[in-house]
């Protein structure tokens, strides 16, 4: 144990500002000393990937003593970083995360205040950090030890887990696909964390407050999973005697983790401005409602809650003493500043009450992974929560929807539509779509289902016609053999179940197992399920040749998709142009009404109002319910139910067009573009030489330089504007081209170009693009 | 109150630490309820409702100055128009109030009324007092100058409370419990409204849906409001899960009093904590406050009442409809002041201050500087006994710390460890198969228990409630007290009884008793013989099914009856759904016959 050089502590400076009131006596505390990490400032690149990005070896554990002065070291980590740590509720043992070597992983540690009895927890290849006890002397960790990455960039997501104290038998709580942060203990027993989610819905804003039971049930959201700014609430932890007010932080998403502190009353309403106190005023945080979250710059990070009136920070390393009202402010001991080793995760030295023991109602050892996966949904009232508008009856049906993990990690490089690597649609949703099946809704609104446990699933009420009434947005977890009732859809948590005169209906009947879809149950592949329809209903009219309406819905592969696809979810939409990065143009897509998930685009997950996206708001939707009729009222096509559910349930999935995340083609564009070799550089040449005495500038940041073409077509390639519009009208040029480029396929250039689509064919023959792959044979 | 402990309670008493015998074991525990102050506000009347005791309390020097001593256990207590007396409640069987000299404590007056007299109101104008028969189901109506009554008004099932409207036009009367058969689409207790002039019922206003265990009522200081603080179950959901109020909320029912109707009831609870079993409650600073005292959490709450109807008059009739399910509806206008005794059930307000009781402390609270944050003074009352495990397991059963987010506790669903009257879809038996709340005498030697009889006993039922319907780790040490507590309970005498004996009619019901066969399973000391039986009573996906023979000991007190509560009346049991003579011939018995029967069986 050593001794810290006295050079570095200040203590009890008194911090003296304009409108602070001063006071330059000891802090009442309560306790003598305080545990403290000494480390750098992390500063990764978003407030996910602290545990991946600059980590830097230095510092340690310490007990800093407010009477003496005195900083005793406990741990030295020279060679190594810890990241946080947490005292025990004997006021002894500290419970800390340990990157021993820097190019090891994070493992979780006990150690004494004293320096005594270092004790390893975890020794799993994986990252096992930010742990918290639990009052029956569990632990509760984040680990990314099963294999997932954020879609939007490379990083691991690590989500929440559970141990016993002595680091065995981890259990998985958490279903959460991207990541989960920061678990504390509320006094009722809940464990707080923080989750990062975008079910369709853009990747910036959305890291919000939940809770879950220590067993992993009873998944509940606690406040912001609908706020704009800020982006991120985390290292959440309840204020003693509070009524359940909960102090955090408050920061951006493409930040490190320091930023402004809140005080949230989640009791005011779960995305309510009232509800947020920036209690750190000079770190400006902008209104629910406005702008991304993403431009908090805040120094503060580590609050702990002392009592009702105080609380200790870490301001960029600097720790302080503080009242929630900023009437005393006081400096305990400071660090080198940002760029240098400074102190984090103060805690004072004291014994504390454990929190309620909340008793598991799961079944002895179903929270082990070898139980039999399902859980039971008990939905009392599916339109509780819906607008008037929405008759009841209405709902028929529940779809239930998994969000399926990524489990690979991609260079952002590659990114497309967005942040999409692999892509699975053209800015639309993120993840893949995997169907579990359906579930019946009673007349009086009640369901009684089964749902597969430890999966991000989520709910969509279906119409008599399978179309979406309103989306979620959000997911839920279940663990194996839980049983958890919801009041309805997007109802107001504040309000308890109204189903006071009646048992709903469901709830008299065992519990349903889902209906399978027909295609069973995999990832949703727009090309095997969608396009097979068109091909059955549509090709006649809107075929390779003078498509009608100028839409052709063959099946056609392209660079990315294919034709159907681009001309009903790309074009007329700023994806035409975009591939890489965000926008903030305005997206109006009217044949599907999906909904855009690029960066800029954040202001939407404020809407909310059921038919503004998918199939009841799309003209596609309207088309195959009303049979297309021509003008004299006849029916031009007659869908089956299936047929017709299918196509409004891919626009309701947000317009997939990839079943999952695995590619062939890790280390092209998006993991899928599929772009003949040398065809860019013939292309470049060609155009050089024979196009840009009229094409002479580019508005096209996509595939080319010049011509106004947004996809490639790769099957039947000569049928590429970028091909048809410069041949001669004779040969089957559209006429497209002022004057004639090409004056018949023999043209040496056109040769040069079309050859090129023979050599990727036959490589796609070898090694098909996963679309081309049959998921469901 | 010194009861006889079984052999293996004193065993177990002597085993844990702490809870030795206690030296004094004659002392009884004072258990301080009703509060009643004089019109000076000088003196304050505490009854020790387990110490046969009345503390008087010098409000001004805040200390106790004198206690009465009495031959029962008082309730509640009101001043007379003399102040040379006080009237008080004696909660006998064969119950009387009595009016008692505050010079010399004795006992002026006896005027016999009626079962378990609890809950006292005095008109305004002094001229009659209320008395709330609690199991003759009625209210004794004395004249103040004869100390006669007057009459006796039937209500619904178990008056406990009473209160008459500032002008002395009504005095209103709650039941208790529901009264009707538990299968009906509305299940809730009553509150009557009596004119206080004619003694005529005017009406009977239903709660919400699930509204049971009415402990309080209090008139607005206009009189244009009667509020009602009870439990409000929400018994239609299968009990999955506790968040959110889903098995139990915690409430205030609002009665316009001019309309005679049920405005709504407000939620006392939080989305994530429950302010379980609301209890008495009393009007403060001026009439513009509500203080509420909730027992199960240990706190006082103070309702802004100006605030609250300013917020009530903006509602549009679709918005008072969803108030029920409200969690936010009282935001701002309430607030929580801890108590520090345990179960505080009764409050009074005079000037400035409050004064609470707590059940399970020898000290009364008073709280003052309500507008800031309030300051508690204690006045001791006298000294309680060490704990017994009985007496733990008597806290333990009412209180809520024991619940995950203090939404309920055991007997927000078994009040005074019986039933609310209540089906639930309890999870050990499947779901969708509602069954009703079944009392906890004498579950301890009557296993197997549940009307399953799917717990083999009743320690293994407790520890399933602790840890399936209030979602918390089971504290042996808490089970073992809450099982000795659940054992001592004993029997009320049933109000069918006549001086303690069996009726004459009733005497013709035991004949026909063993006659129509029902001994043969309802035997033995508990009317019971352990045992599962198909009585023909299972429907749908019980039918043909067994179930456990009842103990029916207190039966008069637990209707309604049959594993689903479908019967109201135990006649309806005798008759209506015993159409094949499987539960019981009696399908040949005369009117008078099931009378006499029903009347045996409700005497037991």
């Amino acid at each position: 144990m050593k001794m810290k050089s006295p050079g570095i502590i200040l203590g009890f400076i008194l911090f003296i500002s304009t409108g602070f009131q001063t006071d330059n006596r000891t802090p009442d505390t309560g306790f003598e000393s305080i545990i403290l990490v000494e480390r750098h400032a992390i500063r990764s690149t978003h407030v996910y990937t602290y545990h991946e990005e600059d980590n830097k070896p230095g510092g340690g554990l310490y007990v800093f003593n407010l009477k003496n002065q005195k900083l005793q070291q406990i741990l030295d980590s020279d060679e190594g970083l810890v990241l946080d740590a947490n005292l025990h509720y004997d006021g002894k043992t500290i419970l800390f995360s340990w990157k021993k070597e820097m190019d090891g992983f994070f493992q979780l540690y006990t150690i004494d205040i004293h320096g005594k009895n270092l004790t390893q927890l975890t020794d799993h290849p994986s990252n096992n950090f930010n742990a918290c006890w639990l009052p029956n002397d569990e632990i509760a960790f984040l680990s990314d030890r099963k294999p997932a990455f954020a879609y939007c960039w490379s990083t691991t997501t690590p989500i929440l887990y559970k141990c016993k104290a002595d680091g065995t038998d981890p259990i998985r709580l958490s279903a959460n696909y991207l990541n989960d942060f920061t678990p504390s203990v509320m006094e009722d027993g809940r464990i707080l964390y923080s989750r990062w989610e975008y079910v369709d819905r853009p990747a910036i804003p959305i890291q919000s407050l939940w809770s879950i039971n220590p067993d992993g049930t009873k998944l509940a959201g606690v406040f912001g999973n609908r706020v704009l700014s800020p982006a991120t609430f985390m290292d959440a932890r309840e204020i003693p005697g509070s009524d359940g007010k909960i102090l955090c932080v408050m920061t951006a998403h493409n930040r490190h983790c320091h930023g402004a502190i809140g005080i949230i009353d989640p009791r005011t309403g779960g995305n309510a401005q009232e509800a947020i106190e920036n209690i750190t005023p000079e770190v400006r945080v902008r209104p629910v409602h406005q702008g991304d979250g993403n431009d908090i710059h805040g120094p503060y990070v580590n609050p702990f809650p002392l009592d009702e009136a105080h609380y200790l920070v870490s301001k960029n390393g600097d720790i302080e003493f503080r009242s929630y009202d900023n009437q005393i402010i006081q400096p305990l001991i400071t660090g080198e500043g940002i760029d240098g080793l400074g102190f984090y995760s103060p805690q004072p030295v004291r014994k504390r009450p454990r929190e309620m023991i909340i008793s598991s109602t799961l079944a002895s050892g179903e929270t082990e992974d070898t139980a039999e996966e399902w859980a039971t949904i008990q939905m009392m009232n599916v339109y509780n929560g819906l607008p008037e508008t929405i008759e009841k009856g209405s709902i028929k049906k529940l779809a239930i929807v998994q969000e399926m993990e990524k489990p690979l990690s991609i260079s952002p490089d590659l990114r497309a539509f967005g942040f999409q690597f692999p892509v699975v649609s053209s800015g639309a949703t993120y993840a893949p779509k995997k169907v579990w099946g359906y579930a019946t809704v009673e007349e009086d609104g009640s369901a009684h289902f089964q749902v597969p446990a430890r999966q991000p699933v989520y709910f969509l009420p279906l119409d008599e016609e399978g179309r979406a009434v309103q989306r979620m947005r959000t997911f839920t977890h279940l663990m194996p053999g839980e049983v958890q009732g919801c009041v309805g859809c997007h109802a107001d948590r504040n309000y308890v179940v109204s189903a006071v005169r009646k048992t709903p209906m469901a709830l008299s009947r065992a519990a349903e197992q889902l209906s399978e879809p027909s295609w069973g149950v995999t990832g949703f592949s727009y090309p095997h399920l969608v396009q097979p329809i068109f091909d059955r209903h549509c090709l006649s009219c809107h075929g390779h040749s003078k498509p009608a309406a100028n839409l052709e819905l063959t099946g056609d592969k392209t660079d990315f998709f294919s034709v159907s696809y681009e001309n009903l979810v790309r074009r007329g939409t700023p994806a035409e142009d975009f591939m890489m990065g965000g926008t903030h143009a305005p997206f109006d897509n009217t044949y599907t009404k999906w909904i855009p998930t690029y960066n800029g685009q954040e202001a939407n997950i404020l809407q909310i109002e059921p038919g503004v996206w998918g199939a009841q708001a799309a003209m596609l939707g309207a088309i195959i319910h009303s049979g297309h009729p021509d003008q004299n009222g006849a029916r031009r096509i007659d869908l089956s139910y299936d047929e017709k559910h299918i196509i409004s349930l891919w626009m309701d999935l947000n317009v997939p067009y990839y079943g999952g995340s695995h590619s062939n083609y890790q280390m092209n564009r998006g993991c899928r573009q599929q772009i003949p070799d040398d065809f860019q550089d013939l292309f470049a040449d060609v155009a050089r030489r024979r196009c840009i005495s009229c094409h002479q500038q580019s508005n096209n940041t996509s595939v080319f330089s010049y011509p106004n073409q947004f996809a490639l077509r790769i099957d039947n390639p000569a049928l590429n504007p970028v091909l048809r519009a410069p041949l001669h009208p004779d040969h089957g040029g559209s006429g497209a081209c002022a004057k004639v480029v090409f004056a018949s396929e023999e043209d040496e250039d056109y040769q040069k170009l079309i050859q090129t689509f023979d050599r990727l064919q036959q490589r796609l023959s070898l090694l098909p693009r996963i679309d081309m792959v049959n998921l469901y044979e | 109150m010194k009861k006889s402990l079984p052999i293996s309670i004193v065993i177990f008493i002597l085993l844990i630490s702490g809870f030795g015998p206690s030296q004094d074991a004659d002392t009884p525990f004072l258990s301080p309820t009703s509060i009643c102050i004089d019109a000076e506000a000088r003196e304050g009347f505490i009854s020790l409702s387990t110490a046969a005791q009345i503390a008087i309390v010098d409000l001004k020097a805040g200390r106790m100055k004198d206690r009465i001593d009495l031959p029962f256990n008082p309730r509640d207590i009101i001043r007379v128009p003399d102040s040379q007396s006080i009237v008080v409640a004696d909660q006998e069987p064969e119950g009387s109030v009595h009016v008692i000299s505050t010079h010399n404590h004795q006992i002026v007056k006896s005027i016999r009324v009626g079962h378990t007299p609890q809950s006292l109101v005095m008109t305004p104008d002094k001229s009659r007092i209320f008395v709330c028969n609690r199991f003759s189901h009625t209210v004794s109506v004395i004249d103040t100058d004869t100390y006669q009554v007057i009459t006796e008004i039937p209500v619904g099932r178990e008056p406990v409370s009473a209160a008459a409207s500032p002008q002395g036009s009504w005095i209103a009367v709650a039941d208790y419990l529901p009264d009707m058969a538990a299968t009906d689409t509305l299940v809730a207790a009553k509150v009557h409204l009596i004119d206080s002039k004619s003694l005529e019922p005017a009406a009977s206003i239903t709660l919400t849906n699930g509204s049971q265990s009415v402990r309080d009522l209090v008139f607005s200081a206009d009189g244009c409001y009667l509020y009602a603080s009870h439990v409000l179950s929400r018994n239609t959901l299968p009990t999955t899960q506790i968040e959110h109020g889903w098995i139990n909320c915690n409430g205030i029912s609002i009665i316009d009093v001019k309309k005679k109707e049920l405005l709504t009831t407000i939620l006392l609870d939080r989305y994530d904590q429950g302010a379980a079993n609301p209890a008495g409650m009393s009007l403060t600073g001026q009439g513009r406050e509500l203080a509420v005292a909730l027992s199960g959490v240990h706190a006082v709450a103070f309702l802004d009442l100006t605030g609250l109807h300013d917020r009530l008059s903006r509602c549009s009739p679709q918005e008072i409809s969803q108030i029920p399910y409200d969690f936010k509806f009282l935001q701002g206008l309430i607030r929580q002041v801890p108590t520090r005794g345990k179960s505080p059930r009764y409050v009074a307000g005079f000037e400035d201050q409050v004064l609470v009781s707590c059940y399970f402390s020898d000290r009364l609270e008073v709280f003052t500087d309500l507008a800031e944050h309030a300051q508690i003074k204690e006045i001791a009352l006298g000294k309680d006994p060490k704990m017994t495990a009985e007496r733990l397991g008597e806290w333990y059963f009412s209180d809520a710390d024991l619940c995950f987010q203090k939404w309920q506790s055991c007997i927000s669903c078994h009040p005074d460890g019986r039933a609310d009257g209540l089906n639930w879809d309890l999870l050990n038996d499947g779901m969708g198969n509602p069954k009703n709340g079944k009392s906890m005498l004498y579950s301890h030697f009557t296993p197997p228990v549940m009307i399953t009889g799917v717990r083999e006993k009743a320690e293994v039922a407790v520890r399933s409630g602790i840890k399936y319907i209030l979602f918390s780790e089971v504290d042996e040490e808490q089970a073992l007290c809450i099982d000795a507590y659940l054992k001592s309970l004993h029997p009320v005498p049933s109000p069918w009884l006549e001086k303690g004996k069996l009726s004459r009619s009733a005497r013709k019901g035991q004949r026909i008793y063993e006659q129509a066969g029902c001994q043969t399973c309802h035997s033995g000391p508990y009317y019971t013989d352990y045992l599962k039986y198909d009585v023909g009573t299972g429907t749908g996906t019980h039918e043909n099914e067994k179930f456990d023979v009842p103990t029916l000991k207190e039966v008069w007190r637990t209707a309604p009856y049959l594993y689903d509560g479908r019967a109201r009346t135990m006649k309806e049991v005798l008759t209506r759904f015993n159409p094949h003579d499987e539960h019981g011939r009696t399908s040949h018995l005369s009117e008078d016959e099931l009378n006499d029967l029903a009347a045996y069986i409700l005497s037991l």
